[in-house]
């Protein structure tokens, strides 16, 4: 008994015939057919994406130019964080392209868990608290401008805007942190799984 | 040469490799159908970027592989990363003798055990063997180097050698 034997197999088709030209070619048309349709859908939502993305700023925008001085600034600075924000995440989380599909399988894995990880960089952390100082400079701005007509303590004011923006913050990572888990969690342990799958005995081997 | 006469000719050359890494993958589960689809829209997607600096047949397993894994990994369901074939899927070679039928669904419920107690990359490495692919063209679908490759195939035959024998004895 060895391994060869089975190189003898010969296992049943039940997908495609490729035996009938004619019908091999009508369903490579389909195909075409099928993907070409695809391209565009893929093309709509990164347009879509853009679109969505494009309106946030101009509706931000116009409030900064109904607004002044301080209040103003914070809704611009809203504004770049928003922006930059969005455009993190869409670079940071966009699918993998197809051309990572024909990386050799090692590169490939990597590849994948740095996809698939909640914060895989330093650089992604550090992006993340540069992107909250933004929004929280300029949410602090427009919280504290809007309220000094009731209060003159100014203290008080970013003290409560501190611990809101704070708590919300760590709110937000854990609730995002819990999310990502419940969707990603069990495939990236696969993935590490493989990857760990490589280097078990490499080292003797090699 | 357009995008669509490329991707026809890479699909005639290797649709049956597809379908069979596809089936090795995700046995007889309408997956390996979903996979199999999946695969052919990387190709489609990907196959202006094919420089040639591997053989094409080596450049769609890679995709195959990889495509298969992921779609394994994101099935929540699956708590293995292969699933069996059962003894069906094969056409009997053995002929139409009841014992040499016997013997061969033995051995074929055997090997698919045997398969499941791999971890994924040798599992990947059986798969490619047993398409016939050489070491140089598995090494360059795994990324591991070729001695390595070699090395691995070896010990997966020796064992699977030993455990036969150990199970049924020499045969």
């Amino acid at each position: 008994m060895e391994l060869d034997d089975f190189k003898n197999k010969r296992r049943h088709s039940g997908i495609i015939a490729t035996d009938n030209e004619n019908v091999y070619k009508k369903r490579v048309d389909d195909l075409i057919v099928l993907f070409k349709s695809h391209e565009k859908k893929m093309k709509r939502k990164t347009l879509t994406v853009i679109a969505f993305l494009t309106a946030l700023a101009a509706i931000y925008l116009s409030i900064v130019s109904q607004k002044a001085g301080l209040s103003a600034l914070g809704y611009f600075i809203i504004v770049i964080g928003l922006f930059l924000g969005a455009l993190y995440l869409f670079l940071r989380y966009k699918p993998l392209t197809p051309q990572n599909y024909s990386l050799p399988m090692k590169e490939f894995l990597d590849e994948l868990e740095k996809k698939t990880s909640y914060f895989y960089y330093l650089t992604d952390y550090l992006i993340v608290v540069i992107l909250l100082l933004i929004l929280g400079t300029g949410g602090g701005l427009v919280f504290i401008t809007s309220l000094l007509k009731y209060t003159d303590n100014v203290v008080l004011l970013l003290i409560l805007w501190t611990i809101f923006f704070l708590s919300l913050s760590v709110f937000g990572f854990w609730a995002g942190r819990k999310n990502w888990k419940k969707e990603n969690g069990d495939f990236l342990e696969k993935i590490i799984e493989i990857k760990n799958s490589y280097s078990e005995n490499t080292k003797s081997k090699e | 040469m357009n995008r669509e006469e490329m991707f026809k000719e890479a699909i005639r050359e290797n649709d049956r490799r597809i379908f069979n890494i596809c089936r090795h993958y995700f046995g007889p589960a309408d997956e390996a159908g979903d996979a199999y689809q999946e695969i052919l829209l990387k190709i489609w997607l990907n196959i202006m970027n094919f420089r040639g600096e591997s053989q094409l047949k080596t450049w769609i397993c890679r995709i195959a592989v990889n495509v298969c894994l992921t779609s394994l990994s994101k099935t929540k369901k699956n708590s293995s990363v292969f699933r069996p074939f059962s003894h069906t899927d094969y056409i009997d070679i053995a002929g139409d003798d009841e014992e040499n039928q016997q013997e061969e669904e033995v051995k074929m419920n055997f090997f698919e055990d045997f398969k499941q107690k791999l971890n994924p990359i040798d599992k990947t490495l059986v798969t490619l063997y047993l398409e016939e692919m050489e070491y140089r063209e598995i090494s360059q679908v795994t990324g591991l180097s070729e001695v390595n490759a070699r090395a691995r195939i070896h010990r997966i035959k020796k064992q699977i050698k030993q455990e036969w024998e150990e199970k049924y004895g020499i045969r």
